[in-house]
């Protein structure tokens, strides 16, 4: 297992766990989501191939009230 | 055609309403439900924030479900690098080319920062955004904002959330006749007659979030403040009579009967 850190907490993932391994095993909706990987936007095409590393940061954003 | 059926062209967007809502400050997401519905809005705007699995994706799947269109915001960025991330990401959970860009100066005031405003809607520009940028009322920068490749400039008429109103009308005025892109007025709308005022001063369109969401009956508000929105637009259109300094009286000065 690898530690990363997902909206800013520590997050155990096991050894190479893909940007979409990671989505899934949260098992939520890929609607309305985008992801940033260590502040790069990653583009849902690219979260098969993209591997998480050790201490990567995950920002998982989706949509909230706002004026 | 009716004046008040004329379609509007916002980024990639046609829209009839020409009454934007803002969905923060709703006291849940059935009111934004509520409020949606009667305002007959077509568009509503959205911030981006960290993904909670507790509160789940309901404001989204509501959205949808109410066939409107959803404009992401940069809302609580403060600079240009921060703002530009917060798009892309926007872009991506909405498929949407589109994007009100605000970048703030600071957390008392939140008004916009011109410098890095004007340097993020260039980049986005450039990154093929339909940029709907939040500005100050300064009319130099709202046409700076326009060379810089925004498509729609939104003027504040006060600081977000205050109800203030226009609180300069003749800068507004000033945006809205040198522009070539739609001016929508965004911030400061307190109450229906503000809205009004905003497209008798000749704005295509105007955001209203807190007005609404947080009036105590936010859908009676919202209905009042898309019916002051066309009345203001139709009255743009229908021509105000010249201001005079004295009475011009209306009913006819001859046929009086002589009752001396």
């Amino acid at each position: 297992m690898i530690d990363i850190f997902l909206n800013g907490s520590a997050h155990p993932v096991p050894d190479s766990t893909t940007i979409d391994g990671l989505i899934e095993s949260l098992g939520i909706p890929r609607k309305g989501i985008a992801l940033a990987l260590n502040s790069e936007v990653i583009p849902q095409s690219g979260w098969m191939e993209r591997l998480l590393l050790p201490h990567d940061k995950v920002e998982l954003l989706t949509i909230a009230q706002g004026g | 055609m009716e004046a008040s059926l004329e379609p509007i062209k916002l980024g990639s967007l046609t829209l009839t309403s020409r009454l934007i809502l803002g969905t923060g400050g709703a006291p849940s997401n059935q009111i934004i439900k509520e409020i949606v519905v009667a305002s007959q809005t077509q568009l509503v705007t959205v911030a981006l924030r960290r993904y909670e699995p507790r509160a789940a994706n309901s404001l989204y799947d509501i959205l949808r479900n109410l066939k409107v269109d959803i404009l992401p915001n940069t809302a609580g960025c403060f600079g240009a690098k921060e703002a530009i991330l917060t798009a892309k990401m926007g872009r991506e959970a909405l498929e949407t080319n589109n994007v009100k860009l605000e970048v703030l100066a600071n957390d008392k005031d939140l008004l916009p920062d011109p410098y890095e405003l004007l340097d993020a809607t260039e980049a986005l520009a450039l990154d093929g955004f339909n940029v709907f940028a939040y500005t100050g009322d300064d009319p130099v920068v709202a046409r700076r904002l326009e060379f810089a490749g925004a498509q729609v400039v939104m003027p504040l008429g006060a600081p977000i959330g205050t109800g203030l109103g226009i609180r300069n009308a003749h800068n507004i005025e000033m945006i809205v006749s040198q522009a070539s892109v739609p001016i929508v007025l965004d911030a400061g709308i307190g109450t229906a007659s503000d809205a009004a005022v905003a497209m008798e001063l000749g704005c295509d369109a105007v955001l209203v979030a807190s007005a609404i969401t947080r009036a105590r009956d936010p859908q009676t508000m919202a209905r009042a403040i898309a019916l002051a929105t066309e009345a203001g637009f139709l009255s743009r259109h229908g021509g105000r009579i010249p201001k005079r300094e004295w009475a011009v009286a209306s009913s006819p000065t001859e046929g009086m009967a002589d009752f001396t």
